[in-house]
């Protein structure tokens, strides 16, 4: 009876924590890229750039069937990146078209 | 074919984690070989084509330079298939031996040069001859439409050529898609062999690795949005998949002969010593 009740300290030395999955750098580089890609998304071609090469890593990182948590985040910095992108150039192309149309002749 | 093109993808990417520096490195030799090589043939071209057009003063007529050069833009351009033909046997290899777990290395990309390259080559050109093939009726036509100066009926005709031809490449391409991989894991088989086993093995699967090339689109548009960088990463993963599709398909040996010779009788095995 004793002998069930006793805790064996030895099991207890040897019990490890498990293991950490590895990091993924390619879900890092995804963040990175993503963050990259706002920053430099009034830049046109930074903020393609970058963006797209976000959404390629993070889609590239998924080995598991969910996205790992910088991937997620990568992926959508990456897209708000893009979206911003757009943005930008439908402004410089609206901003160019309404002067032309202010001077009186856009077509 | 039972598995999935999401459980080969997961798999590719699981293989690639710790390989991308290989592959990647792998990408940027292969594509600064030809870009070098199409630099050349670019400039070689605009060369020829001044001294062709007399632009160049004192140089007009003089044929034989013109010529000279487009010799070379054609050199230049056969240099560039056989450098594609053979480099390839090498990417396989590394995806190859990435895919079965077995340490792969730069020095594998010359795998083409090494084993028999000859035969490589005359792979190449056999597949590119067999597409090539369904281009004829296309120009036959593109030809006749030109003569009759484009009436109705040829453009008609031209539409449906080339639809054929775009059908005909597709499916002749699935056809011969694992022929570059039987033979790179057996380079004692003949060209033909390697073709007929292909088509053995694509017979029923066609439909499943046109879905798997399909799959690839968007990320190819992504690939063209990042003016090309993101592609050293995106066509590891491509290659990558196309091996553990072929991996897949290929006939497993099911037991080694020895295990049939094998006696499994009780006496035997009784009196087997362990």
């Amino acid at each position: 009876m004793d002998q069930d009740n006793q805790i064996n300290l030895d099991d207890l030395s040897t019990y490890q924590q498990p293991l950490k999955n590895k990091q993924n750098n390619m879900a890092l580089a995804s963040l990175i890229m993503g963050i990259i890609g706002i920053v430099t998304s009034c830049c046109c071609f930074g903020g393609l750039i970058f963006g797209s090469l976000g959404i390629v890593f993070a889609l590239l990182s998924k080995t598991q069937d969910r996205f790992e948590g910088n991937a997620l985040a990568g992926l959508i910095t990456s897209i708000i990146g893009l979206v911003f992108t757009a943005i930008v150039f439908i402004l410089f192309v609206g901003s160019g078209l309404m002067k032309e149309l202010a001077a009186g002749g856009g077509f | 074919m039972k598995i999935s093109s999401k459980e080969l993808k997961k798999r590719a990417k699981q293989k690639l984690q710790g390989n991308y520096g290989l592959c990647v490195g792998v990408q940027l030799i292969i594509n600064a070989i030809i870009s070098i090589v199409l630099i050349i043939t670019f400039f070689a071209g605009l060369i020829g084509g001044i001294l062709g057009s007399g632009s160049v003063y004192g140089l007009s007529g003089n044929m034989a330079e013109y010529i000279i050069i487009i010799a070379i833009v054609v050199v230049s351009m056969i240099l560039m298939v056989v450098l594609v033909s053979l480099f390839t046997p090498g990417t396989l290899r590394i995806y190859l031996n990435i895919s079965e777990n077995k340490p792969a290395h730069i020095s594998d990309l010359l795998y083409g040069f090494k084993n028999k390259p000859h035969k490589f080559i005359g792979l190449s050109l056999i597949i590119f001859l067999l597409v090539m093939v369904w281009s004829i009726p296309y120009y036959v036509v593109l030809a006749v439409a030109e003569i009759t100066d484009f009436i109705p009926v040829m453009i008609v005709l031209l539409i449906i050529t080339y639809l054929l031809l775009l059908i005909g490449v597709t499916i002749t391409s699935l056809y011969v898609a694992q022929a570059t991989f039987i033979f790179v894991e057996a380079p004692d088989k003949g060209v033909f062999r390697c073709l007929k086993e292909s088509v053995e093995m694509m017979k029923g699967n066609k439909g499943s690795l046109f879905y798997i090339n399909l799959s690839f689109f968007g990320l190819i548009l992504l690939g063209y949005c990042s003016l090309g960088i993101a592609y050293l990463w995106i066509m590891p993963y491509m290659y990558a998949t196309l091996t553990e599709y072929y991996n897949e398909l290929k006939p497993k040996m099911i037991l080694e002969p020895e295990v049939y010779l094998c006696d499994s009788s009780y006496e035997s095995l009784k009196n087997q010593e362990f």
